[in-house]
């Protein structure tokens, strides 16, 4: 194949370069984050907390509460930074929030139909059935925002699905059923995937291509072995990766 | 009601289109019972020029339905209304009151009194949506005699530039009341003034307020729960603004006049949390389906 079709063909799917970030308050939160996915990977953030881990995902999603103060980011090779939250949405970039407000008077079954892309939108959900009576998210439990928060997603038909610690209040039983309804439904039909966590469970389950570790910031380190970054981070703290030996790839 | 046709008691300007007969009590003109009926006009007062006698005998079997339009320009509508159920019944009502398409102004002014008996409940749906140059005065008193109950549910769909809506709501023994106010304004001056009375012991009331102001609205909602014997009663005024231009007072007021009384309120005036918004925001909802959907919730009964 000739390199400039391989070229194209391997073209990135999110581009993230040299991006800076600012919060309302003023706070810079994004030092210079540089960041590619391809379709049909899936790619884990690691990073203490505050660190800018959520604060990306907010950014890559449009929410306007951050300012962006440089850098670009590409999506289907088109720069997105002045597109609307909900024209992202549309072109395929889909957030699952990490604690998403409730939305009283608002049930989650006329929600789901109110929100879905999908054109002749009749499968059964395997998830989540017992939710949809109810207001979304009001009164759930740390684990029914998010099957709720899943449930939403897949009626979004994202490309990009950026999981901001979709782990995070879930038990193990119901996490490995999320994953199996995220491995089904998303990773099999190529959609990308940004896992944000703290921890290791959701990566044991999605087995990441690739891990990289977000500080202060900046991502310092990426590697294709996401055990050896959560056995140096176990070993050393985050606040050694900036100076980890075994890391740079 | 899915169209005026299905109501018991229909009226447009000054014509009464239709008046069913109904086999669980009277229904008939005001003036006609204040004529028939003497009794009727201790609550009636003067004879009524219009307005329609409710008086529910025996257990009906489906929803009391009735329907007040404006058809033509500048029409003014006096109603006099009376509704009494008798002891022990459970009944249903919807009431419509609105411009007819095309048609923007009128005045509607509608007082009426409702006599709930002993140990009869009452669900009482009443919807407005009025054209943008009418002025709109219902004001009702709402009499709740021993064990009996009240749930009534004012909403307003589409407001007129004037809208005055006073309710007075006296409670006996052991009398149960939930009143619900719920106002979408949208170029609106808006008044409501509710007014709970937990006259007897056991008796417990309600007040829930849900008021949205928009485009150059200006609101002003007086609440008052008065409790003068042991009894329970809550206030709970919530309001949105969405708009540079717009104005909302809330003036909760709790009376205890019985140290067994137990009187509590809240009362908050916000905007649409950006939090929401960007939320629908990330699902595929521009700002303005989303204030809508947001709003849609906070007036749900």
């Amino acid at each position: 194949m000739q390199n400039w079709l391989k070229k194209m063909t391997k073209s990135n799917l999110l581009k993230v370069t040299n991006l800076h970030a600012t919060s309302h308050d003023g706070k810079k939160v994004l030092k210079g984050v540089d960041l590619e996915i391809n379709k049909g990977e899936v790619i884990a953030l690691l990073g203490p907390n505050g660190c800018g881990k959520s604060t990306l995902a907010h950014v890559i999603s449009g929410n306007s509460k951050y300012k962006v103060d440089n850098g670009k980011i590409t999506f289907k090779r088109k720069v997105v930074n002045s597109f609307t939250p909900e024209k992202r949405v549309k072109i395929g970039i889909a957030l699952t929030h990490q604690h998403p407000p409730a939305l009283k008077g608002v049930p989650l079954s006329v929600f789901l139909k109110i929100i879905s892309k999908k054109d002749n939108d009749k499968e059964e959900m395997n998830i989540g059935s017992e939710l949809l009576h109810r207001e979304v998210n009001l009164d759930y439990s740390g684990g029914e925002k998010k099957i709720s928060e899943l449930m939403q997603i897949l009626k979004l038909d994202p490309k990009l699905l950026i999981l901001d610690e979709l782990d995070s209040g879930l038990d193990i039983k119901n996490l490995k059923k999320l994953v199996g309804t995220i491995k089904k439904e998303l990773v099999s039909k190529k959609v990308a995937i940004l896992i944000i966590t703290h921890s290791g469970r959701i990566l044991d389950l999605l087995k990441p291509d690739m891990t990289c570790v977000m500080i202060d910031g900046e991502i310092y380190c990426k590697s294709k072995d996401y055990k050896k970054v959560l056995k140096t981070i176990d070993k050393y703290g985050y606040e050694k990766c900036k100076r980890c030996p075994f890391l740079a790839s | 009601m899915k169209s005026a046709k299905d109501a018991h008691f229909w009226q447009v300007d000054h014509k009464i289109k239709k008046m069913a007969a109904v086999r669980h009590g009277v229904l008939m003109r005001s003036r006609d019972a204040w004529e028939k009926h003497s009794w009727t006009r201790e609550y009636l007062g003067e004879k009524p020029k219009e307005g329609y006698f409710v008086w529910v005998r025996e257990q009906p079997d489906g929803p009391l339905l009735t329907c007040v339009n404006i058809a033509t320009k500048n029409t003014r509508q006096k109603f006099r209304n009376l509704l009494v159920v008798e002891e022990g019944l459970k009944i249903e009502l919807e009431g419509f009151c609105g411009n007819t398409e095309g048609c923007i102004k009128g005045y509607h002014r509608a007082s009426g009194k409702i006599i709930i008996k002993k140990n009869s409940s009452v669900k009482y749906k009443h919807v407005h949506a009025w054209e943008e140059e009418s002025v709109v005065e219902p004001n009702y008193e709402f009499l709740l005699q021993e064990n009996s109950s009240l749930d009534y549910v004012y909403k307003t769909s589409r407001t007129p530039k004037s809208l005055t809506v006073r309710n007075k709501i006296t409670c006996l023994k052991g009398a149960k009341v939930k009143l619900q106010i719920l106002a979408d304004c949208k170029n609106t001056r808006f008044t409501t003034e509710d007014e709970i009375v937990l006259q007897g012991e056991g008796s417990s009331g309600i007040s829930r307020l849900r008021l949205i102001a928009r485009k150059d609205s200006d609101i002003k909602a007086c609440s008052k729960i008065v409790a003068k014997s042991p009894s329970s009663g809550h206030l709970d005024c919530q309001s949105l603004v969405t708009d540079k231009n717009s104005r909302v007072t809330l003036v909760p007021e709790v009376v205890c006049e019985d140290k067994d009384a137990q009187i509590t309120h809240e009362a908050s005036i916000g905007k649409v949390s950006e939090e929401q918004l960007n939320y629908l925001r990330t699902r595929g909802l521009n700002e303005q389906q989303a204030i809508n959907l947001i709003t849609a919730g906070f007036l749900k009964v």
